[in-house]
């Protein structure tokens, strides 16, 4: 079964999607990082949806590996949650490293309690993120 | 001779089936082996016994996730024969799982030497058409089933011992609070009063729950393997891992939506 289930990661790895979350690399993902998301709008749709926020949570779980992303939009606490290995994930972006200080913890759920001031930083890296799409085009 | 069909049936197997096939051919009475037969809608092809390895992720083309259960096939022989006059019905005992000669008792030896095949752990019979009997020792693989076809999945159900009335049967119980003593699980009132002055037979109560046959239909075959012997069913298999399951194809869907239209007729009586 493990050995099934490494195949299916190989095969689903086609863009180094593992390595990102490989709890060796550390410019890789990490709860209290802030992760970029492209998806796919639907099964055949090449359009894509971008959300960003901070990774409060990875459930490691071989092929069913996922993370979930939280974000303060328009005044509203936004969570998401992404099955890494999902052919509708178009690409995963970190877009900055978390701090050591700050985050102790594994699962960041206290964040759902505090009031926001940690999602601030998050709207600068949004404009960042567009200039840099908008200079590539 | 056992310990040759043994090494036969192992991994080398289907380059020596041929092997294996005729010298069976030669000692067993099967009446002719020049025509193949021809799939039919009526015909009923054997079933195979494989083990549930475990539950594992895919996602189709779509991009929705399906819930895989991955069975293995470990070296499954035809172990005999039923046929009509012989016995009055027809049917395939189909083995599974080599075993050791020094873990099985002599009376089970003596049984494998007379049908003059391989030692094998489980032994089940699939009742079959005429047209789909296989020769004894004919190895059977994953190929046999078809990527997208329907299958039934029979095996025994996860034991829950002795179950109380709530899990057994849904009922609600009583109330935590409001002055109810003691019996917060229990299935209150079994019946009336002076009449009928009897509990009705069969009264839902605790009991042994778990540990019976159970039978999921209309499963589907979502990759097969052949390399492994392995075949990817979509959704869940009764029973644990590692327990023998018999896998047939669907009972109650007919030929031609059965079997994907790609792959109709299926490998009839069996692949290769």
């Amino acid at each position: 079964m493990e050995m099934i289930s490494a195949q299916q990661i190989e095969k689903a790895n086609h863009d180094g999607r593992r390595e990102l979350f490989s709890r060796k690399n550390a410019e890789g993902v990490r709860p209290g990082s802030v992760v970029l998301v492209e998806t796919f709008n639907g099964p055949g749709e090449k359009t894509t949806s971008t959300f960003m926020g901070v990774c409060i949570a990875i459930r490691r779980k071989g092929i069913d590996t996922s993370f979930t992303l939280r974000n303060i939009v328009m005044r509203v606490g936004v969570e998401q949650r992404f099955s890494l290995y999902s052919p509708l994930v178009k690409n995963v972006k970190v877009l900055q490293k978390p701090t050591e200080l700050r985050v102790r913890r594994a699962k960041l759920f206290y964040l759902r309690d505090q009031p926001g001031k940690a999602f601030t930083s998050l709207q600068s890296l949004w404009k960042q993120e567009q200039l840099e799409k908008q200079q590539q085009k | 001779m056992s310990i040759k069909l043994m090494t036969n049936s192992s991994i080398i197997g289907r380059a020596l089936a041929g092997s294996v096939s005729r010298w069976t051919r030669t000692a067993a009475t099967v009446a002719s082996e020049t025509a193949a037969p021809e799939f039919t809608p009526q015909s009923v092809r054997t079933g195979l016994i494989a083990r549930k390895k475990g539950m594992t992720s895919m996602w189709d083309e779509t991009g929705i996730r399906m819930p895989i259960t991955v069975l293995q096939l470990e070296d499954v022989i035809v172990t005999d024969v039923r046929t009509a006059d012989k016995h009055g019905y027809t049917a395939l005992q189909i083995g599974s799982t080599i075993k050791k000669e020094k873990n099985v008792s002599k009376p089970l030896i003596e049984h494998f030497k007379k049908l003059r095949v391989g030692l094998r752990q489980k032994l089940v019979e699939f009742r079959v058409t005429e047209d789909a009997v296989l020769p004894v020792g004919t190895p059977l693989t994953a190929n046999h089933f078809v990527t997208g076809q329907y299958v039934d999945i029979s095996a025994p159900s996860i034991g829950k011992g002795f179950a109380g009335v709530m899990k057994r049967w849904n009922f609600a119980g009583l109330p935590a609070s409001h002055g109810v003593s003691l019996t917060h699980r229990s299935g209150g009132s079994t019946g009336q009063r002076k009449w009928p002055s009897r509990v009705f037979k069969g009264k839902k109560m605790a009991g042994r729950m778990g540990g019976k046959s159970v039978t999921m239909q209309n499963l589907k075959i979502v990759k097969v393997d052949p390399k492994e012997n392995l075949l990817y069913i979509k959704g869940s298999v009764p029973g644990f891992d590692d327990q023998f399951v018999k896998v047939k194809d669907a009972v109650k869907l007919k030929a031609e939506k059965r079997y994907p239209k790609e792959s109709y007729p299926p490998p009839f009586p069996t692949a290769v």
